[in-house]
């Protein structure tokens, strides 16, 4: 199956790695990847202060780089959500744009989303025997509605202990600027979330959602915490696989 | 009570109040989790076909509110009452005070009103000599600390059990222990006794019936009944929004409202009352007042924030709220707290007022997946940003040069490059051992409570490139 990757500037700009492990998983499972020329950010930044037009500049802009793509998969579930539940509304009263956003709407799926109900497969080979956690992030799961494909992805590593996150849909208290404009009310609320994590006793937080980690992990790694924070790709990676290189 | 200007001061006012936020996490964690047992109860698919029925409802309703609003005013007139339609809230304040002035009242009882709260009632009422007392016990609770509700349908979530006791101990003239079934007991004879020397009584209105002028009112401790029992006369103070067209709607609505609220199937006393005492009862008000106040919400009609008018005012979206649970209700500065708060205060009060609101949230989309009627609370708090940078044409100084350089450098692909490039290059000041603890305004904010990762050697576009020339492209 063809499809393009559109990473996303936080993968991009701070997680290559993930980057990484999104296209491996991919490949090895079949999937015909490119990386189109031109791809930036979703506009979700802007649109959530409430500079619509400045988000619709960039939204527009990415619909024409993924103009000529069947697919398009999305490491990001807020991402996702943004193109899915945003666009629309950015461009509600211009019926041209309007179009070619529900195109390129019907064609994006978040990455455990893609690989769950458009492959097909639950199974992605990978080994991972360690003791860990999942944080739902909230876009992705109220917004997008996407929310077990994640969690069976992970439950079929092999060798996975997999613990249920108490309050597991609760939000991370990342809010994009509310982290910083906010920056005493947002740290409590991670801070909830990191209680909730050391709780379960887990090795590895796992998450599909990059800003929520970077969130999360911050607050870990302040507090000197020694849980490993992964993107589900990375998860998906090990243990080589079915179709390893 | 005094109410700092400043939300920024507000909250962190509240961030320090430890005993306050411990019991705003008990309070929202029991509420919630009540709620969720509920739910699962009624069983996930049928909840969101009742929560369908009742937007259904509530749309209709707001959609056709003259009509109704004529009909309900014709049948409790019918019924014998009198009606006053209030423009604002002063309207509706200066309407009871002269009827107070009229009946020549000492003893007030009031049972749970926001709307009473919304239109500052009881300072109004004490200044011209009138006693009000609170029937509600978690009214009476806050009215005894000379505070506001903190929370909507239960207003002094934010208060533990030794204060409250503190509290009753200041009025009782044998000691009160902090056992909660002591606070109770003291709390149902003190009120009992205030109950018979009522000269009026004030209630709120849960959802007033358009085809048969009935009143429904819902609580758990039957004070609202007692005082539509036994005051001679009875005022009823309603929000212009809260109707429904009869008994059928209402059957929906209160199954709805009592599981979201607390999770119970059903509030312990529904009360519905048409008003005054036919020549035969034997209880009942001789006289019945409707005051039905609008106060901004007309003006959001017609609007995209028109669905806000949906509100049932269960509190779920509060106890949903990550952001209510960490600085609880009384930082929102306004009657209402929460992410219903947040939306209702600005649209009603103003955004000069209360604009910060709209950034007093995640974007998480707890509320609206907590609400019974489904209002898109979190797309309005949204809109309502975005109504800041376009109407005011300004979202801030910082933000606006910041989203103009961000569109004009993300709008490119070799300008946004660039851009992180430099970024990646002037980072090594902050790094150490790969990650940023310390750093300059804005990201100092971000580092108060965390660090972050340091821009890494490699972005994943080049990243991109070696894979391909590794010939794994
Ligand atoms: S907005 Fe919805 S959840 Fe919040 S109080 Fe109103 S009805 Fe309840």
């Amino acid at each position: 199956m063809k499809a393009s990757l559109f990473v996303t500037c936080i993968a991009d700009i701070m997680y290559g790695d993930v980057g990484k492990s999104v296209v491996q998983v991919l490949r090895r499972n079949g999937v015909d990847l490119d990386f189109p020329e031109g791809q930036t950010c979703c506009g979700q930044p802007a649109f959530s202060s409430g500079y619509y037009k400045e988000a619709a500049i960039v939204a527009k802009k990415m619909i024409e780089v993924f103009e000529k793509s069947e697919k398009v998969v999305i490491p990001s579930g807020s991402c996702a959500a943004m193109i899915h539940h945003g666009y629309p509304i950015l461009f509600a009263n211009d019926p041209i744009w309007k179009k070619r956003a529900e195109e390129f709407v019907a064609k994006c799926y978040e990455f455990s989303q893609f690989i769950v109900d458009i492959l097909g497969i639950t199974d992605v080979g990978a080994t991972f025997p360690k003791k860990v956690t999942y944080h739902s992030s909230c876009h992705m799961t109220r917004i997008l509605g996407v929310e077990e494909q994640p969690k069976t992805l992970l439950k079929n590593v092999k060798g996975i202990d997999f613990i249920e996150l108490p309050y597991f849909f609760d939000c991370c208290g990342f809010g994009g600027t509310f982290s910083m404009k906010m920056a005493d009310i947002s740290g409590a609320i991670v801070e909830e979330k990191v209680e909730n994590i050391i709780g379960t006793g887990a090795e590895v937080l796992v998450g599909s959602d990059l800003t929520c980690l970077m969130n999360i992990g911050g607050r870990l790694s302040r507090r000197g915490v020694p849980v490993q924070v992964m993107h589900l790709a990375q998860v998906l990676d090990q243990g080589g696989g079915k179709n390893a290189y | 009570m005094h109410i700092e200007p400043s939300f920024h001061k507000r909250y962190h006012k509240a961030l320090r109040d430890t005993a306050m936020l411990k019991a705003v996490k008990n309070g929202t964690g029991r509420l919630r989790g009540q709620r969720a047992t509920a739910i699962e109860g009624v069983g996930a698919e049928r909840w969101m076909e009742f929560r369908n029925r009742a937007e259904a409802i509530r749309l209709h309703v707001i959609q056709h509110l003259d009509q109704y609003l004529e009909q309900l005013v014709d049948n409790v007139i019918k019924n014998g009452g009198h009606v006053c339609l209030a423009k604002t809230g002063e309207e509706a304040v200066q309407y009871i005070s002269e009827l107070a002035k009229k009946k020549n009242a000492k003893t007030i009882l009031k049972s749970k009103s926001m709307v009473s709260e919304e239109i500052h009632l009881n300072p109004a009422l004490e200044q011209q000599g009138c006693n009000v007392i609170e029937s509600d016990l978690g009214e009476w609770i806050i009215q005894l600390a000379g505070e506001t509700p903190s929370h909507i349908i239960a207003p002094a979530m934010h208060k533990n059990r030794f204060q409250v006791a503190d509290l009753f101990n200041a009025v009782s003239e044998e000691k009160v222990s902090t056992e909660i079934a002591d606070l109770c007991g003291f709390a149902r004879k003190y009120l009992r006794e205030k109950f018979l020397g009522i000269d009026i009584g004030i209630t709120g209105c849960n959802f007033a019936l358009a085809d048969s002028g009935a009143i429904t009112l819902c609580t758990n401790e039957g004070n609202a009944r007692i005082i539509s029992t036994l005051a001679p006369t009875l005022v009823t103070v309603m929000g212009m929004e809260r109707i429904l067209p009869g008994l059928e709607e209402l059957t929906v609505m209160l199954s709805l409202l009592a599981r979201s609220a607390t999770g119970q199937k059903l509030t312990v006393y529904n009360t519905l009352s048409t008003g005054v005492r036919n020549p035969e009862e034997l209880d009942g008000p001789q006289e019945f007042h409707l005051v039905i106040v609008d106060n901004g919400r007309s003006k959001q009609l017609g609007t995209k924030y028109e669905k806000i008018l949906n509100c049932i005012r269960c509190g779920s979206c509060l106890n949903a709220c990550p952001v209510y649970r960490n600085i609880g209700g009384h930082a929102y500065g306004w009657v209402y707290p929460g992410p219903i708060g947040a939306v209702l205060s600005p649209l009603y009060q103003g955004m000069d007022k209360y604009g910060e609101l709209a950034y007093a949230t995640t974007l998480c989309g707890a509320c609206t997946f907590a609400c019974p009627v489904k209002i898109p609370l979190h797309d309005m708090l949204y809109a309502l940003r975005n109504d800041k940078v376009e109407l005011e044409k300004t979202g801030g100084l910082v933000e606006d040069m910041t989203y103009k350089g961000w569109s004009a450098a993300f709008a490119s692909m070799s300008r946004y490059r660039f851009s992180i490039g430099m970024a990646r290059r002037f980072q090594f000041p902050l790094v150490k051992a790969e990650k940023i603890a310390y750093g300059p305004p804005p990201i100092s904010d971000w580092l108060k409570h965390r660090d972050m990762p340091a821009l890494p050697k490699k972005f994943f576009h080049e990243i991109w490139r070696d894979m391909k020339k590794d010939g794994k492209e």
